[in-house]
């Protein structure tokens, strides 16, 4: 009995010990700006355990009581390495040096978070700084001309800003700013979109197999994360291109608590456009004035609060505007007796604000709570007016007419996540989020008064549709698990709802991917991920319009859905190169696109009268070839994908019921991005893209329409199929360089020329394509934007 | 002209970009059409042509190539007949009488291509209920119970058709009006014209009034479905503007009166393929040119395996009323 209790006593203590685990968790930080890093991995050699950061720059980690040894890596930081004996829970915040020599840094972040070792795929995070090197559009970087570049993604015509992401339409991207969804990411009519790249922290694209706390869009998500700001040290950068200028500040408010960051931009092409117009209404005898142009600001600002080492709060705000404005006076006849004149205001202004306000707390060594309170705005406001005013010797009259259209979405949302660390092996992540969205789909304005001596008559009204208001909820639970040495998998189930018109509408959408390592740095992966979307863009598919219009669904428009399964081969070639292949089938229902016919122009018929729903697919295969450090780095891109609609439901139907392929149906799309690093003073890279062109529909022929009436000389265009037409090959290179030097006077300041060519070798792609007439002889004819466009850039930093 | 430095600039930026397009002429091999619209109650003609490449380096005319050696038979009810050409209509003809649920099958043989349809003869027509013709005089120029001494008169009213809806089926339809105003007291050296404009069309069920004028955006687009009517009493209108004018020649004047208006109010029962031709054509034409760059491009709707164009069926119903 005595040799039992001993035998039991023994086994318990072993397993009590064998048991004692002890959680590791705290911050990864950049050690001169304490600004947080987002996917930084760590590891613990002796156990070869290890984690990524979350978007938060938050990590746990749970190990066996025992020695360790972590190693803390990330893109462009020197690794850090801490030792000790783990007997307790531990709060740990680790802080990495920047590291110039990149060539000589262990990386394993990069694999850690999407690549070989990571069971999350259909994902790229590209590096801030790839995107500043890239060649500048116009003098401007662009987060999302840079993800057009990456394999399975899209972009719209020539110069846009647009997203088409394995075979979705530009409505089926969630763009994320710090968490909160930004509608329209369009400056310039989509030639410059709405994220600054100096304000910006990190890019994360997500084409599929989404985890379970992503919802609300079928095809993508771009998680945009905006710098926190220098805990320790003021910092700024001014830049000063052709079209447009900008600066960034960032620094403590209170050292080592409170920061700040704030960039702003504007173009200033309306400015630079004045003289021309002044020397037009010089020269003009009619004009009086004349005043007109275009322009674009936007601000990002940022605070971040450090209450403790477990609680931090941050405020985002961001605001933006397009303007477009013309103000016109004529002179239209002046005499002693009588004279006229005329005034024509014109002004169209469209942009969003986005405020969050974010509270990150530790609850305790395994939980991690973000909850976040968000409001996202978008507005379209144009007025035109006119006025006219008539004098004679007996009489004044004056006539004032103005019409107005306002529309604009507005989402107020409140969401509550937890991240969970029970054991190594598992990480949950589970919360909810509920919006309220007010959609205002459009309101005319109408004012019209005439002065005739002392008598007015004045009419001031507004009409249009109503707001709609709508509800929308998603609760979701994911797990993160190993099993084994080889398998890794996230598990997820996403549950949304939407209340709209007094219906209810609800999904409940799993999500699934895995990895089997075949190797160490050798993985397969699979993924399956069932979205649902609830508001569609009623939108021209070929050019970016401010009136694009946010919708709820609606009683006849079902909620589009896709289900979509991946599959690829992963291979990390010694934190040198990382290869990826990836094929992919997605099956599209309830997706929306105009009947014959219809024109978003036109508004003689409410919108769901104008569009019908039927379903589509499209499937691929993507290579990405990607190194992110050294002194070169870069991507090749390539996608071979087919793009498919069919509306065939009765009343519905779409070339009579047949399949056709999408507009942006690109058979082929490479694209090679490269940047190297010559010297500290210089930088240079370049970008050449292929692809497939565009379809479209166009009529080849003509004939004769049936003599029902007597019309017997009617004609009919002939179109044999929707999309039958493939725009021209669409190639261009772009090039650019950057010059650094050091500020003989002001060593501080570093100083930054930077030459940009677009379309080096000046191809004429086509931005629109229409039939016109030479010499009598009818023809097809393409518009071309944008030549060969060389820029400079001068920007200034300390 | 206020703008034209604005205009000027603006073309210039936009033309300077602007080239043309070398367009692969394997598109553009010319289509054989057929048309043929089988009303109740008439023999079939048949219309032949071939298709016009738009981009062609040949042709800058829009001018149809007639097809007149053509091999074209009809099959009515099991029983062939072979159409003879025209070459006054340019049609070709049949002697067969077109009945009600007539079987037809149209085979077409020319050099270069084979083209067939079938389709049975729509079963019935419906009958008209009810014609009227509403006028408010609201612009108090015209009371037709007098005589009017004018150099111009007009008048506004809605012209209506009213009849049932069979309940059974799904029935397609297409409304006609056509009327005729009789004058007098022209001379040779007064031409009196006559204007007949045709505004917005409203269908309504049950007298309570739809606004359906979408349907009904251009004036020869009058052709709709029972989808949501089915069974009810349909009551089709249009708004019509009578403008009646005189020009002179010389300074002689004399009186001008009208005497009478007498409308034909038609009323069409249409085969589902007319109906789906006739909407998409209308359409087509509505969304072709530079203008309709936005529009969605129409797909006109065909029957015809190995060609286009429309075989399809109707009948018609005509009520005449002499409304003074």
């Amino acid at each position: 009995m005595k040799r039992l209790s001993i035998i039991t006593s023994f086994l318990f203590i072993t397993h009590i010990l064998f048991a004692q685990q002890h959680t590791i968790n705290g911050y990864i930080v950049d050690r001169q700006t304490g600004e947080p890093l987002i996917g930084a991995a760590i590891l613990d050699k002796t156990t070869n355990h290890g984690t990524v950061t979350n978007a938060y720059g938050f990590y746990t980690l749970t190990l066996p009581q025992d020695s360790i040894n972590l190693q803390c890596s990330y893109v462009g930081y020197s690794t850090a390495y801490h030792s000790f004996f783990l007997n307790q829970d531990t709060l740990l915040t680790v802080s990495l040096e920047t590291n110039t020599e990149l060539q000589e840094v262990t990386v394993t972040a990069a694999h850690k978070q999407f690549g070989a070792e990571a069971a999350q795929m259909s994902a790229v995070s590209v590096p801030v700084t790839q995107i500043k090197l890239m060649p500048a559009f116009l003098g401007e970087t662009d987060v999302i001309k840079t993800l057009q570049l990456l394999p399975g993604v899209q972009g719209g015509t020539e110069g846009s800003a647009g997203m088409y992401v394995r075979g979705g339409g530009p409505d089926e991207n969630l763009l994320l700013l710090d968490g909160v969804p930004v509608y329209n990411i369009n400056h310039a009519l989509g030639f410059f979109s709405v994220f600054d790249a100096d304000a910006i922290k990190n890019v994360t694209l997500y084409k599929g197999s989404f985890p379970a706390h992503f919802g609300g869009r079928l095809s993508s998500v771009v998680d945009v994360r905006l710098n926190d700001g220098n805990m320790y040290k003021f910092k700024g950068k001014a830049s000063i291109g052709l079209i447009s200028s900008k600066f960034h500040l960032e620094g403590p408010l209170w050292k080592g608590h409170t920061s700040f960051s704030i960039s702003g931009r504007r173009t200033y092409y309306d400015i630079l456009l004045q003289p021309i117009l002044a020397s037009l209404s010089a020269t003009n005898a009619d004009l009086k004035r004349l005043n007109a142009g275009y322009y674009f600001w936007d601000v990002n600002a940022k605070i971040s609060h450090k209450f403790s080492d477990k609680d931090k709060l941050f405020a985002t705000f961001y605001m933006g505007d397009d303007v477009v404005y013309a103000n016109i006076k004529t002179r239209d006849y002046n005499s002693n007796d009588f004279s006229a004149e005329e005034r024509l205001n014109l002004r169209m202004q469209w942009g969003n604000i986005v405020a969050a306000l974010r509270w990150n707390h530790i609850v305790n060594s395994q939980l991690f709570l973000n909850t976040s309170v968000n409001y996202t705005q978008y507005r379209y406001n144009t007025k035109v007016g006119m006025e006219a005013i008539y004098k004679n010797k007996v009489s004044n009259e004056n006539q004032q007419f103005s019409v107005g259209y306002n529309s604009g979405i507005h989402d107020v949302t409140g969401k509550a996540e937890l991240d969970y660390t029970p054991s190594p092996n598992h990480n949950l992540r589970f919360g909810t989020t509920y919006t309220f969205h007010i959609y205002r789909p459009g309101v005319q304005s109408l004012m019209t008064k005439m002065v005739m001596d002392e008598t007015t008559e004045k009419i001031d009204t507004t009409f249009g549709d109503l707001p709609i208001n709508a509800h929308e909820t998603a609760l979701y639970a994911e797990d993160e698990m190993t099993l084994g040495q080889y398998v890794k998998m996230n598990a997820g189930l996403h549950y949304s709802t939407m209340t709209v018109d007094g219906k209810f509408y609800h999904s409940l959408q799993p999500r699934l991917s895995g990895r089997i390592k075949l190797y160490d740095d050798l993985s397969v992966k699979a993924g399956y991920a069932y979205m649902t979307q609830y508001i569609h863009l009623l939108s021209n598919n070929n050019v970016s319009l401010p009136s694009d219009l946010w919708v709820p669904i609606a009683k006849q428009i079902k909620p589009m859905k896709t289900h979509q399964v991946s599959l690829g081969i992963f291979y990390d070639l010694r934190d040198w190169v990382s290869f990826s292949v990836e094929g992919y089938y997605k099956a599209m229902d309830n997706l929306l696109e105009y009947k014959d016919g219809a024109s978003f122009l036109s508004s003689s018929s409410a919108w769901t009268e104008k569009v019908c729903q039927g379903k589509g697919w499209s499937y691929g295969v993507e290579l990405l070839v990607q190194r992110s450090i050294g002194n070169t780095t870069g991507w090749i891109g390539y996608t071979w994908s087919r793009t498919m609609r069919q509306f065939d439901r009765e009343g519905q139907m779409l070339n009579q019921g047949r399949p056709f392929p999408a507009k942006y149906d690109r058979i082929h799309d490479l694209s090679i991005t490269v940047s190297h690093r010559f010297a500290s003073w210089l930088d240079v890279s370049a970008s050449w893209v292929f692809s497939t062109g565009n379809c479209a529909t166009l009529a080849t022929q003509q004939y004769m329409q049936a003599d029902v009436f007597g019309d017997i000389y009617t004609s009919l265009d002939y179109i044999e199929e929707r999309n039958n037409f493939r725009f021209e090959n669409y190639h261009r290179l772009d090039l650019a360089a950057n010059f650094h030097y050091d500020g003989k006077r002001v060593p501080q300041i570093n100083h930054t020329w930077s030459i940009s060519v677009y379309n080096v070798y000046n191809q004429k792609n086509p931005f629109l394509m229409y039939p016109g007439y030479n010499n009598g002889q009818q023809v097809l004819q393409k518009l071309t934007l944008f030549p060969v466009m060389p820029t400079v850039t001068y920007s200034l930093s300390f | 002209m206020k703008y034209k430095h604005f205009v000027f600039l603006l073309f210039f930026l936009l033309t300077s970009c602007v080239t043309e397009v070398e367009f692969e002429a394997k598109d553009t091999e010319p289509q054989l059409v057929v048309n043929a619209i089988a009303e109740v109650g008439q023999p079939l003609n048949v219309s032949l042509t071939y298709s016009t490449p738009i981009f062609s380096n040949k042709t800058n005319e829009y001018g149809y190539t007639i097809i007149k050696d053509a091999e074209v038979t009809l099959t009515i009810n099991g029983y062939s007949e072979q159409l003879s050409y025209n070459s006054f209509s340019r049609q070709y003809e049949s002697t067969h009488i077109i009945q009600y649920s007539d079987s037809l099958n149209l085979t077409v043989i020319t050099r270069q291509k084979t083209a067939s349809a079938s389709i049975r003869v729509i079963d019935e027509a419906v009958t008209i209920d009810k014609t009227d013709f509403i006028t408010d005089n609201r612009l108090g120029v015209f009371d037709y119970t007098e005589e009017h001494i004018v150099n111009y008169w007009y008048m506004y009213a809605t012209l209506g058709i009213t009849f049932s809806d069979p309940s059974d089926k799904n029935n397609y339809y297409l409304a006609d009006y056509s009327g005729n105003l009789y004058t007098t007291g022209t001379n040779d050296t007064i031409k009196t014209t006559v204007e007949w404009f045709n505004f917005e069309q409203g269908l309504s069920e049950n007298s309570s009034e739809l606004d359906l004028s979408d349907n009904f955006s251009s004036t020869d687009n009058r052709v709709f479905a029972d989808d949501i009517y089915n069974g009810k009493t349909i009551r089709i209108t249009k708004d019509a503007y009578f403008f009646v004018y005189r020009t002179y020649s010389d300074e002689k004047d004399s009186q001008m009166t009208v005497d009478s208006l007498i409308i034909d109010y038609s009323l069409y029962n249409i085969d589902r393929q007319l109906y789906l031709y006739l909407q998409t054509a209308n359409s087509n034409q509505l969304s072709s040119g530079f203008l309709n760059l936005f529009a969605e491009p129409v797909q006109v709707y065909t029957n015809i395996e190995g060609g286009m164009g429309i075989f399809a069926s109707m009948a018609r119903t005509t009520k005449r009323e002499r409304i003074f």
